[in-house]
């Protein structure tokens, strides 16, 4: 799929939004202490919604001891976030941008211009569930799930490759 | 002229064909197993000797005729009597079996002249002899399929490939084994290869041997001078000849994979090598990711045992990118029966539907873990509500006869003649020297018929050949293509089953809610014959149905229909690994291998040691004294999961007591756990080890010794 042939996107306005990674052996039982029980419940590639701090917060986890944050607004929470013997790091993600489109245009396009690692599949990606995939050769991590209350495609991919899949898409 | 053994599984035709003159057989090992023959134009063929109905020597067959077999190792022995080769099919007859039968069809066995070549596996498009000792490229295109062929047997071929308009892409051994999650070379292929530029290259969709290594190089003119030989044709500069007329430039070595080559490395790395594991017509089938110039050899080697000191033939065939060819890989059960390949169950096609994430499993395609769900969600759904879990790559075997109860007395060891009509009981199939052979469960049917539900085909065959042995009056019958198992587990499994099952009477149970922990009856559910067996794998309270693969997508529809409402949800192996260390239930190959006594398993409870002809009973007894080690459960201090094979230290030790035989993280205990078989002195509850992390040495983490089960050791909710 070419570029040209695909319409372009109304992407939504993600000023504020942060990424965040929390990372290590005692990964699980740290988001357990921040966000409750739900967080063992899930498998990797998938995320529920939630509240830290007030906020309105996103946790998708990404394999048995790693989980990614998507977090509106203020940071300060993360940043006072103590982590005396525990066994993980926990730091904005810097290298990664996303994008985001309203769910229904995903639901349209994404099949058709992204492949997705096997064994996931963007075919009937359920909401709160993720998807490694490449997009003309680019990584694109794909995410269904809920922004500021509004059914979304998450797109998330390296900071340098963000303008390409923009015009990609 | 060389013989081949052909089995007839029932329900299945084979086709040969026979040179005049020439003679083949048909037997019927097991008996009872009723067959057609059919000629193809240019018979007649002349009946030699028979012992099965409706054929009689002397006779000749010019039109098909249906053959009653009736006792075992009865059969034929016929002639092609046409000028030319005559077309023969042998058909097993199939009988449909209800759940609660117990006399399913046996394979028949062919014995005919061998073939040169395996027959195609669809339109061929171009085919390509590939003499001894030589080499050949040819080009082929995206998706299409390339089979190579060991025609003769234990003869080794190289691969190269390469893409791109000048062919400046090739094969890259550190990129396939990067990308694969294999960090060095081993025995075996890897599903998917790829060029340095990280672009997939082909994928390996059959494999009829198991055995090979991949990118070590091809064998090369320094190999043989080394040996001493000096002038030797190798494969390199057999592909050196024929990839120059393609521009390609030549190479002393060329990094290569290297089908069915018998090397492996050992724990140091050291290359060692072997005889080929292949056989006459095994092969692999490739499927290509994009156009590709190919490089195929007949390896050369006659100087040690990797072609059996004497190189052959090796034949490729092309194939259509629609021919649609599926993945499997082939599997050996025993020495004589052919290669069978990687089977669906009747719940397959349903499975196929809801993930992509299939791995090959005793045989059988199984799924890890569902899309959309994953194994966390299964494995919560089977704690709180209800699974369907595909089990049907257990084999299923009936030992009927009135000798039958003597022979399970010998070889299961729990005290079957204690079994009522209707129950079951765990145990295992022990060896001479008190080894188990297999876990598994004897149900008891009738008065003369009991079913064995373990792991292995070869169970069968050694109930086979020790009710010969021992001169009973015994049928061993493999029913593993007449019932696949789906069980349905988790805390209202029986909720989800109450309003479909009925039982049939006769049977200890008239309800569902009246069927006790290690009971079975026949019925229905949702109409649909099946046994209900009251037994499972997950330590939650649950049912396994044996049904006929017939119906088993319409038992899976109804299944999940009527479990829609309590949440029930597909589980696949990783959500039930998990399950399965936390009840401390065993694993073959884990827990207990051949050489592994009940005793060091862990089922000590499990061995009726007071039957008088137990097999390996005189072994056991000694072993129950001190078994050299003891299974116990482990719960380790922090999150970090051990691996099957690390070893357990005293604390503060450097020497070991004992080993991991599984790990696991338990979501519902919050804890690292591990089941581990450590020496009887380090078995006591409670009493504190270390498990050696990285080399034993760097990084040691405590654990306490616990009970097997380290989730619900009572068993209270099985027995709920």
């Amino acid at each position: 799929m070419t570029s040209a042939s695909i319409a372009q996107q109304n992407w939504l306005d993600l000023t504020g939004y942060q990424l965040w990674d929390l990372v290590g052996i005692d990964g699980l039982q740290v988001t357990t202490s921040l966000v409750g029980d739900l967080a063992g419940r899930i498998a990797p590639f998938q995320s529920f919604e939630t509240t830290l701090d007030q906020q309105a917060c996103s946790v998708l986890r990404l394999c048995e001891g790693n989980f990614r944050f998507g977090l509106q607004g203020d940071s300060t929470f993360f940043e006072q976030v103590n982590l005396a013997d525990q066994r993980v790091w926990l730091r904005r993600c810097k290298q990664m941008t996303a994008i985001a489109m309203p769910e229904a245009e995903g639901l349209a396009l994404l099949p058709k211009i992204a492949v997705a690692k096997l064994p996931h599949r963007l075919e009937g990606l359920q909401p709160n569930c993720a998807a490694p995939s490449r997009i003309d050769g680019i990584s694109v991590l794909i995410w269904r799930h809920l922004y500021q209350g509004q059914a979304v495609f998450e797109l998330q991919m390296a900071a340098k490759d963000a303008a390409t899949i923009r015009a990609i898409c | 002229m060389s013989f081949q053994t052909l089995a007839v599984e029932p329900g299945s035709v084979r086709t040969f064909y026979i040179p005049a003159g020439e003679l083949f057989s048909v037997v019927d090992p097991e008996g009872g197993q009723s067959f057609a023959l059919e000629l193809g134009t240019g018979g007649p063929l002349e009946v030699i000797s028979s012992s099965a109905l409706a054929l009689v020597a002397g006779t000749q067959l010019t039109q098909p005729v249906c053959v009653d077999s009736q006792e075992p190792n009865t059969g034929c022995t016929l002639r092609a009597l046409a000028d030319a080769n005559l077309q023969v099919a042998v058909l097993a007859q199939k009988p449909a079996l209800t759940p609660g039968a117990f006399t399913p069809a046996t394979p028949l066995k062919v014995t005919a002249p061998l073939n040169d070549l395996p027959a195609p596996l669809g339109e061929v498009l171009a085919e390509y002899r590939i003499e001894p000792a030589t080499a050949i490229a040819y080009s082929v295109q995206a998706g299409q399929y390339i089979q190579i062929i060991d025609v003769e047997g234990s003869q080794c071929s190289d691969f190269l490939a390469f893409a791109g308009e000048h062919f400046e892409q090739e094969l890259d051994g550190t990129a396939t084994r990067t990308l694969n999650g294999i960090a060095v070379p081993q025995a075996g292929l890897h599903s998917k290869y790829f060029s340095q530029r990280l672009q997939p290259m082909f994928e390996v969709i059959q494999d009829t041997c198991g055995r090979h290594d991949s990118f070590l190089l091809a064998c090369t003119d320094r190999y043989y001078e080394d040996a001493g030989y000096p002038g030797h044709v190798s494969c390199s500069q057999n592909f050196n000849l024929a990839l120059a007329s393609h521009g390609v430039t030549p190479r002393p070595g060329w990094p290569a994979v290297n089908f069915f080559f018998n090397t492996a490395s050992d724990a140091q790395g050291t290359i060692a090598s072997g005889e080929s594991w292949s056989r006459p017509g095994d092969y692999v089938l490739l499927r290509a990711s994009q156009d590709l110039l190919c490089a195929s050899s007949s390896c050369p080697d006659d100087i040690d045992p990797a072609n059996g000191w004497q190189p052959t033939a090796i034949h490729v065939r092309i194939y259509a990118a629609d021919a649609g060819f599926e993945s499997a890989l082939g599997r050996r059960v025993s020495p004589d029966l052919p290669v069978r390949l990687t089977r669906g169950s009747a719940f397959t096609p349903r499975i196929r539907t809801l993930t992509d994430y299939l791995v090959e499993y005793n045989g059988f395609w199984v799924p890890n873990s569902f899309a959309n769900y994953g194994p966390q969600a299964e494995y919560w759904a089977l704690r709180e509500r209800a699974v369907l879990l595909d089990l049907s790559a257990l084999r299923k075997f009936e030992v009927f006869g009135p000798d039958a109860e003597q022979l399970l007395q010998m070889a299961f060891s729990r005290n079957v003649a204690a079994l009522a009509i209707g129950q079951s009981a765990y145990g295992c199939l022990l060896n001479p020297h008190g080894g188990i052979i297999d876990d598994g469960i004897v149900f008891r049917l009738s008065e003369t018929a009991y079913r064995y539900v373990g792991n292995c085909d070869t169970d069968g065959d050694w109930l086979r050949r020790l009710a010969q042995q021992q001169q009973l009056r015994v049928g061993v019958r493999s029913s593993s293509d007449y019932l696949h198992n789906l069980a349905i587990q988790g805390p209202l499994s029986r909720d989800v089953l109450r309003p479909l099952a009925k039982l049939d009477p006769g049977f200890a149970a008239n309800l569902l809610d009246e069927l006790g922990y290690f009971r079975f009856a026949t019925g229905t559910v949702a109409d649909i014959p099946v046994l209900i067996s009251r037994t499972g794998y997950t330590g939650e309270l649950g049912y396994e149905l044996f049904v006929h693969p017939g119906q088993g997508e319409a038992l899976w529809d109804a299944l999940l229909q009527a479990g829609e409402p309590e949440g029930l949800m597909p589980m696949g192996m990783l959500a039930l690994e998990r399950a399965r260390i936390e009840a401390g239930l065993l694993a073959a190959g884990r827990e207990f291998d051949d050489l592994i006594s009940p005793y060091q398993a862990g089922i000590s409870w499990a061995v009726a040691l007071k039957k008088p002809e137990l097999i390996g009973k005189a072994a056991l007894e000694k072993l129950k004294e001190r078994p050299p080690k003891v299974a116990v459960g482990l719960v380790l201090e922090g999150n970090e999961v051990a691996e099957h094979g690390q070893c357990i230290y005293p604390v503060e030790e450097r020497w070991r007591v004992g080993v991991i035989t599984s790990a696991t993280f338990s979501p519902i205990l919050n804890k690292s756990i591990a089941l581990a078989q450590v020496a009887p002195e380090y078995a006591t509850p409670g009493s504190q080890l270390e498990v050696g992390f990285v080399d034993g040495m760097k990084r040691r983490v405590k654990a306490t010794v616990g009970p097997l089960a380290a989730y619900d050791p009572t068993k209270s909710r099985v027995r709920a």
